[in-house]
């Protein structure tokens, strides 16, 4: 009994060393690799006044939405380890950030006059 | 935007980035200040900017609490249901609060900020940091769902992370250890800036060649800052902190009477 009590204990500690490295490594990949667009847009810009605005745009589209491909891929963990209460509550965070970014930049909402 | 102004920026997300790191505040409450005060960036801007420098340093930094496991990451993505929505509904309001009352709000946060780094910078004096973490239960979650909400709504509006408001909370009332609460919040923070940046984005308030070598300098900043974090005195990062937000503030509001906001 105790010897599974020990089992299930360590499987739960390798479940959450799993979900860390994989959520670690989402934001890891998020960060480098929109500094590296930002920097690249910026030196393009450099050379050629405009050239790199393009390049900018999509590091700060990939800075915005890291967050939210780090609450999927934590949604997805949770649901592999059948830990559906924390599954629902990424869904949840996910349906609240993807509802207000479509709504953001599809201009849905009011573009105002200050 | 031309290169000396560029660089300029750049310097301005470094210090911003390394001191943020040092004193374990988020860098974004002297960017928005500084660009509004000095760089002549309208105020909604400015927060829009500190947002992208926002979401920057949580990634960067919380990649790495994450892996060490001092991040609650259950904890956090319950908060998050909170300062999500919190996030949106604010960052919703901004786009309708006026440049000197948003102005006037933000340097009444700044004054707020001055007076928890005063209390900080004296408790760290005595306190010893905790080397290992405690065994802990988590309980209050009403509380803590309802103090997410009002913490992703100051983000929204202002701008910021939101950690003074959480931490606390997390540390005093649901029995989180101080570590895990203050990496908690850090990895919440990046979503929350990132629901708010959506609107600011979409209403035209962020103004990328602005906030690109400020996101640069930021990002490098915090690297060094975490770096050196064992190494120079927190304290007088913090004094010297505590001087420039009191400073910053009270020009904002002397700036908005005389009618210049």
């Amino acid at each position: 009994m105790e010897s599974l009590g020990g089992k299930i204990l360590m499987t739960m500690a390798a479940e959450k060393r799993e979900e860390q490295k994989l959520v670690g490594w989402t934001l890891r990949i998020g960060a480098w690799g929109s500094l590296a667009l930002i920097v690249l847009g910026l030196v393009l810009g450099l050379l050629h006044a405009g050239a790199g605005d393009w390049v900018l745009r999509a590091g700060f589209l990939f800075l915005m939405f890291t967050p939210a491909v780090r609450i999927l891929v934590a949604g997805l963990v949770f649901l592999h380890e059948r830990d559906y209460r924390y599954a629902l509550v990424s869904l949840t965070v996910l349906t609240i950030v993807v509802a207000t970014s479509t709504l953001a930049l599809l201009k849905v909402l009011p573009q105002l006059e200050r | 935007m031309g290169v000396a102004h560029g660089m300029v920026l750049l310097l301005l997300g470094l210090v911003a980035g390394g001191v943020g790191a040092l004193a374990g505040i988020g860098g974004g409450i002297i960017i928005t200040p500084i660009l509004a005060i000095y760089f002549g960036v309208p105020i909604h801007q400015a927060i829009g900017v500190s947002l992208t420098a926002v979401i920057a340093t949580s990634t960067a930094t919380s990649s790495v609490y994450v892996e060490r496991g001092l991040s609650n990451i259950r904890l956090g993505m319950t908060l998050e249901m909170a300062t999500t929505l919190g996030a949106a509904i604010a960052a919703i309001i901004a786009g309708y609060i006026n440049r000197p009352t948003l102005a006037v709000m933000f340097s009444i946060f700044l004054l707020y900020t001055a007076g928890s780094m005063v209390r900080k910078a004296w408790k760290t004096r005595t306190d010893k940091a905790e080397s290992s973490i405690p065994e802990y239960e988590i309980h209050r979650y009403p509380l803590g769902m309802a103090s997410s909400l009002l913490a992703g709504g100051f983000s929204g509006l202002l701008g910021i992370g939101g950690g003074p408001i959480k931490v606390p909370i997390m540390y005093l009332f649901m029995g989180v250890p101080l570590r895990v609460a203050t990496a908690t919040s850090n990895f919440m923070i990046g979503v929350t800036a990132a629901t708010s940046a959506y609107i600011y984005y979409g209403r035209g308030d962020i103004p990328i060649h602005v906030a690109a070598p400020i996101v640069v300098g930021v990002f490098t900043g915090s690297l060094i800052g975490a770096k050196l974090a064992g190494r120079v005195r927190n304290t007088y990062v913090l004094f010297l902190l505590i001087f420039v937000t009191a400073y910053l503030s009270a020009t904002m509001l002397w700036k908005v009477w005389a009618g210049k906001f």
